[in-house]
């Protein structure tokens, strides 16, 4: 008896905890996967490019491209007036520029002459992010004032 | 002296009508005790006018100490003035009483409060497990340091890829297939060409082999996968879940070539 209660219990205890998870129905991963297929098409490419890319400057620029594919569906998701799927985006894009492409600005900054081709070609890809992040932040939503927070420090740290 | 012993005594006289002194003071100050002494006085003036024979001497005394005695009236009085508060303690039905009088009034108002409303909570939008995977991947490939770290990355994505195609065969059109199958040829591509790009003297030559053996296997496996996925898939996924075990294989090809070609 006891053990069947509590057999009841830790499974209604489970199921409860599983719904809380948010679970992707098939419905929904469909829907999200034609969604996204333009933008996992261009993310798949640039990984391959991010896999060529063994000189800093290659580098920044590739990942440069990635967020600038990536902010560039947040600002269409905002113009759809897509909350869900702005917020979505908007911390990948937000992933992007921090772990990606701001260290690899940073990197290359320590290996490449400021007054070099590199260097030249490194300083358009700061230009470059930074327009980005001012385009994504100027296209969020008001309520969304959290992430555009964490965007304008982005921006901040590409000076 | 309270007026509950006062009243008590005035009960317990052989005749109200005739007030001791004792206790004149307090009913003549008094209002309710004065009303309950009007009261007794007429009572057993009443009795008293009855067409009865008089009650035998100490008869009321005993009649009404046998009734204190049940509880059924006021306690016996004695004639120690109490000091202090005397206050009365309720009986064991009488609290059972509040208390279920309580529990009942707690039910009705529980029944009949306005009822708030409640904010709700909106549920969590569904994310892209895929996208979310792939923007890792994207990360970990700025940050990879080697060529090493790069290949296992992209393989990796590759792998993913793979797994994405395993999931949406039974939900997914042929086109949205097929596309996962491209996505997956791309990063399968990829693996096969950078290995072939590595520096000679990043690695050594037991760590080109074990790179190479590694990615093969990886990617056999991604294939393998893909085969079964397909025996047990809808006729419209089949194609494509076959596309990526032949794409698998042929980077098996490319890459067993490649680890002959360099010696590893």
């Amino acid at each position: 008896m006891t053990r069947t209660a509590l057999t009841a219990v830790v499974l209604a205890s489970l199921a409860a905890w599983a719904g809380a998870q948010g679970s992707t129905s098939a419905a929904d991963k469909l829907r999200l996967h034609r969604a996204n297929r333009a933008l996992l098409t261009d993310l798949v490419g640039s990984g391959v490019r991010l896999a060529a890319a063994d000189q800093p400057v290659t580098r920044a620029e590739a990942c440069q491209q990635t967020a600038r594919a990536v902010g560039l569906e947040v600002r269409r998701a905002a113009e759809a007036n897509d909350e869900d799927r702005v917020a979505e985006l908007g911390g990948h894009f937000e992933v992007l520029v921090r772990d990606g492409l701001v260290p690899a600005l940073t990197d290359a900054d320590g290996v490449v002459p400021a007054d070099s081709p590199e260097g030249v070609r490194l300083r358009a890809v700061r230009a470059g992010a930074a327009a980005d992040l001012d385009a994504t932040a100027a296209a969020l939503p008001a309520a969304d004032a959290a992430l555009r927070a964490k965007l304008a420090e982005l921006r901040e740290r590409l000076k | 002296m309270t007026c509950q012993s006062v009243q008590a005594r005035i009960l317990a006289l052989p005749d109200p009508r005739q007030l001791p002194d004792a206790f004149r003071a307090h009913v003549a100050a008094c209002p309710d005790c004065t009303a309950y002494w009007k009261q007794a006085a007429r009572l057993e003036a009443l009795v008293a006018a009855l067409p009865v024979p008089p009650a035998p001497a100490g008869k009321k005394t005993t009649f009404l100490e046998d009734l204190a005695a049940e509880a059924l009236v006021f306690p016996k009085v004695t004639t120690t003035p109490s000091r202090g508060w005397n206050l009365p303690r309720p009986s064991v039905k009488a609290l059972a009483g509040l208390a279920a009088a309580l529990l009942v009034g707690v039910g009705v108002w529980s029944a009949t409060k306005t009822v708030k409303p409640v904010a709700v909570v909106k549920p969590p939008a569904p994310r892209d497990a895929l996208l979310e995977k792939v923007v890792q991947r994207n990360v970990a490939l700025a940050k990879a340091r080697t060529p090493n770290d790069r290949l296992d990355v992209l393989a990796g994505l590759a792998e993913e890829l793979a797994s994405e195609s395993r999931g949406l065969a039974l939900v997914a059109g042929a086109d949205d297939m097929r596309l996962v199958a491209e996505w997956f040829r791309t990063a399968s591509d990829g693996v096969v060409e950078q290995a072939g790009r590595v520096p000679p003297n990043a690695l050594t030559p037991d760590q080109r082999r074990a790179l190479l053996a590694r990615l093969t296997d990886r990617l056999a496996e991604a294939g393998r996968a893909a085969e079964q996925a397909a025996t047990d898939s809808p006729p419209h996924a089949q194609p494509a879940l076959r596309s990526i075990a032949d794409t698998a294989r042929d980077g098996q090809t490319k890459l067993r070539a490649l680890a002959a070609q360099q010696g590893a």
